[in-house]
C-alpha cells in the first residue's frame, strides 16, 4: 500500500473504525487503542483491495478481530456504571441521550445495531463480519431496537 | 435508516490525535512501526481468561490455584510462598449454598482488600453436559464450522447479579465494578466462576465486618470459544453471609516530601468533563499528588488540588508495581474515577490484579508513551 492510498483511506475510514470500536469498548481510550492498531495492521498489509468497498469491508472485519483479541473473548463478563466513562460531546441533549442509551445496551446489541444502521450493512453482510447466523443478528437488532426508546425504523 | 441515531453517530469522530498518530505511521518503516500509545485494560468490554479446563478440572481449583494463575498470566513467574500466605490472611471460608432448578450455587470463599472483593463460587448440579452443550449451540448455529477449539471449556455467568453490603460500602451517587471470570471445571462437572466486586467511590472499607446478601439469576452457560450461550433453567440463586473485620495488612506510603519535587504526574492533555477528549492543541497540566498509598491489594493516590480534579481525567498512562526479582504487575486501571473524601480531598484508586506481598516490591512506577516515573518502595 502506497502513503497516498493509505493516507487516502485513513481519511476517509479512520472514523468508521473508531466508531466501531467505540460501539464495542464504549470507552473512548480503548477504542482509539484499537482503531490504532487497525490502522497500522492497514499500513503493514499486502492486500491488494480490489476497490473502496472491499477496503472498506477489510477495515470493518479487521477491527471486529482487533476488538475480540483486546478483549481476548466474551467469557469474562466486566461491568463498569456508563456515568464512569467519558463520553464524547455532542451539539444536542437529544443526540447525547441517544448516545446513552445506545452505550447502556448490551455490547452484541451495539456494534450490529450500528453496522446496519449507520455503516449499511445488510444482515446477511453483518452476519459474515461477526460470524453469525442471520436469523442471529435479526434477532439482536430486534432486541437492540426494542430495548431503545429511540424508535429506529426502517428506510 | 434512523435520523437521530446517524445524526448521533456523524457527531463522533476519532480524535485529532489519533489522527495525527495514524497519519505518521507511514514516517515509521513499516516492519518497525510501534505502537506509540500502550495498549490499556479493558474497562467496559467483555473479556476472559481461558484456564487450560482438563488439567484444572483434575485439580479441583480453589481460590489460591486461581491467583496462582493469575500471577503467572500477568508476571510469568510463579507465585511466591509468602504471597499465598498473604492471600490466606485475606481469604475467609463461606461454604454458603442455595438450590434452584436442580442447580445449586456455593460461595466458596471470599478474598479481600479495602476497595475490592472476591467471591469463588461453585455452581453444579443439573448443569448440561459439554456435548449438550455443543449440541444445543449447533442447533441454533452458533458453533463455528469447524467445532469448538480443542482448549476451550464449558463456561457460566450469571446476567444478573445483586450484591448489597450491610453497612453499605456504596454511598449517594456511586456505583460499582463487577467481573466474572471463567476459574474452571471441576472433574465432577461442577464450574467455578471468580467474581470480582469493586465500589466506586465507596465510603467504607470492604475490610470491616459487614452482613453480604448475593442474588443471582439468569444463568447461562456456553462453551468458551464462542461467545453465544444458552440459558439453564432455575434462579434465582439468594445467598446470605457475614463477613468478619480483617486486620488491613500492612501498607506503604510515599508522600510527597521536603527536597522532593512535588509529587508530579504530567498529564498530557487538559480536557474538561463533557467536552470531547480531542481537545487541539492538547495543553501540558501537572497534577500534584499529596501521598500515594500502597496496599496489597491496590493503591490510592491523594492529589493536592482537588479543584483540579473537577476539570481534569486523572493522568493517562499505566502504572506498574515493580518487584525485586524483576517481575511487573500492572494495576488495572479502574482508576479513572475521582473518590470524594472527607475534608473535600480526592483520591484515585487502583487494583492489582492479585494480592501482592509488598516485602518484595521493589518501586511503583508509571508509564506514559516516554514518560517514567518510579516511587521506590521499601
Amino acid at each position: 500500500m502506497t502513503e497516498h492510498t493509505f493516507t487516502a483511506a485513513a481519511e476517509r475510514h479512520l472514523d468508521m473504525v473508531y466508531r466501531i470500536a467505540l460501539n464495542w469498548f464504549r470507552n473512548p481510550a480503548d477504542a482509539e487503542d484499537a482503531a490504532q492498531t487497525v490502522m497500522l495492521k492497514l499500513w503493514q498489509s499486502d492486500t491488494e483491495f480490489a476497490d473502496s468497498e472491499h477496503l472498506r469491508r477489510w477495515l470493518a472485519r479487521v477491527t471486529l478481530n482487533v476488538c475480540k483479541d483486546m478483549a481476548r473473548s466474551p467469557w469474562r463478563r466486566h461491568t463498569v456504571p456508563l456515568e464512569e466513562l467519558p463520553e464524547p460531546s455532542f451539539s444536542d441533549e437529544e443526540r447525547r441521550a441517544v448516545y446513552r442509551e445506545v452505550m447502556a445496551l448490551p455490547g452484541k446489541y451495539r456494534v450490529p445495531l450500528y453496522l446496519y444502521y449507520y455503516e449499511g450493512y445488510s444482515v446477511s453482510e453483518i452476519g459474515e463480519l461477526l460470524r453469525l447466523n442471520a436469523s442471529t443478528v435479526q434477532t439482536r437488532l430486534a432486541r437492540a431496537r426494542g430495548k431503545l426508546k429511540v424508535t429506529l425504523t426502517e428506510g | 435508516m434512523n435520523n437521530l441515531y446517524r445524526k448521533t453517530f456523524d457527531e463522533i469522530h476519532a480524535s485529532e490525535a489519533l489522527r495525527q498518530e495514524v497519519l505518521n505511521m507511514t514516517k515509521q518503516e513499516r516492519a518497525a512501526a510501534k505502537r506509540q500509545i500502550p495498549r490499556m485494560l479493558l474497562i467496559a468490554a467483555i473479556v476472559v481468561l481461558v484456564l487450560a479446563g482438563t488439567a484444572l478440572a483434575a485439580a479441583a481449583p480453589g481460590i489460591r490455584q486461581w491467583f496462582s494463575q493469575q500471577w503467572r498470566a500477568e508476571t510469568g513467574r510463579p507465585i511466591h510462598t509468602d504471597q499465598l500466605g498473604l492471600i490466606d490472611q485475606l481469604s475467609d471460608a463461606v461454604g454458603v449454598s442455595a438450590r434452584s432448578g436442580g442447580v445449586t450455587v456455593t460461595v466458596d470463599s471470599v478474598t479481600r482488600g479495602e476497595n475490592v472483593i472476591w467471591f469463588l463460587l461453585e455452581i453444579g448440579g443439573d448443569l448440561p453436559s459439554r456435548e449438550e452443550l455443543e449440541s444445543r449451540l449447533k442447533e441454533a448455529g452458533e458453533l463455528p464450522e469447524d467445532g469448538p477449539s480443542s482448549d476451550a471449556t464449558a463456561g457460566c455467568l450469571f446476567e444478573t447479579v445483586e450484591l448489597a453490603f450491610d453497612p453499605a460500602v456504596l454511598g449517594e451517587k456511586s456505583g460499582y465494578c463487577l467481573s466474572e471470570e471463567q476459574a474452571g471445571v471441576r472433574a465432577d462437572g461442577a464450574m467455578m466462576l471468580l467474581m470480582e466486586y469493586q465500589p466506586l467511590k465507596g465510603n467504607r472499607s470492604l475490610l470491616e465486618a459487614a452482613a453480604v446478601t448475593m442474588e443471582l439469576s439468569g444463568l447461562e452457560m456456553g462453551i468458551t470459544s464462542c461467545d453465544t450461550t444458552v440459558p439453564v433453567p432455575g434462579g434465582p440463586w439468594e445467598l446470605a453471609f457475614s463477613l468478619p473485620a480483617m486486620e488491613p495488612p500492612p501498607s506503604q506510603t510515599k508522600a510527597a516530601g521536603p527536597g522532593q519535587a512535588p509529587g508530579v504526574v504530567p498529564l498530557n492533555r487538559s480536557v474538561t468533563y463533557g467536552e470531547s477528549l480531542a481537545m487541539d492543541p492538547p495543553a501540558r497540566e501537572t497534577m500534584a499528588f499529596q501521598d500515594i498509598r500502597v496496599t496489597p491489594t491496590g493503591f490510592t493516590i491523594l492529589w493536592s488540588d482537588p479543584e483540579q480534579t473537577t476539570r481534569l481525567f486523572p493522568p493517562p498512562g499505566l502504572w506498574y508495581l515493580v518487584m525485586e526479582d524483576g517481575s511487573e504487575l500492572r494495576a488495572d486501571p479502574q482508576g479513572a474515577v475521582y473518590d470524594n473524601l472527607p475534608g473535600g480531598q480526592r483520591a484515585t484508586k487502583y487494583r492489582w490484579p492479585v494480592p501482592v506481598d509488598l516485602t518484595r516490591a521493589a518501586s511503583l512506577e508509571r508509564r506514559y508513551k516516554e514518560e517514567r516515573q518510579s516511587f521506590p518502595l521499601n
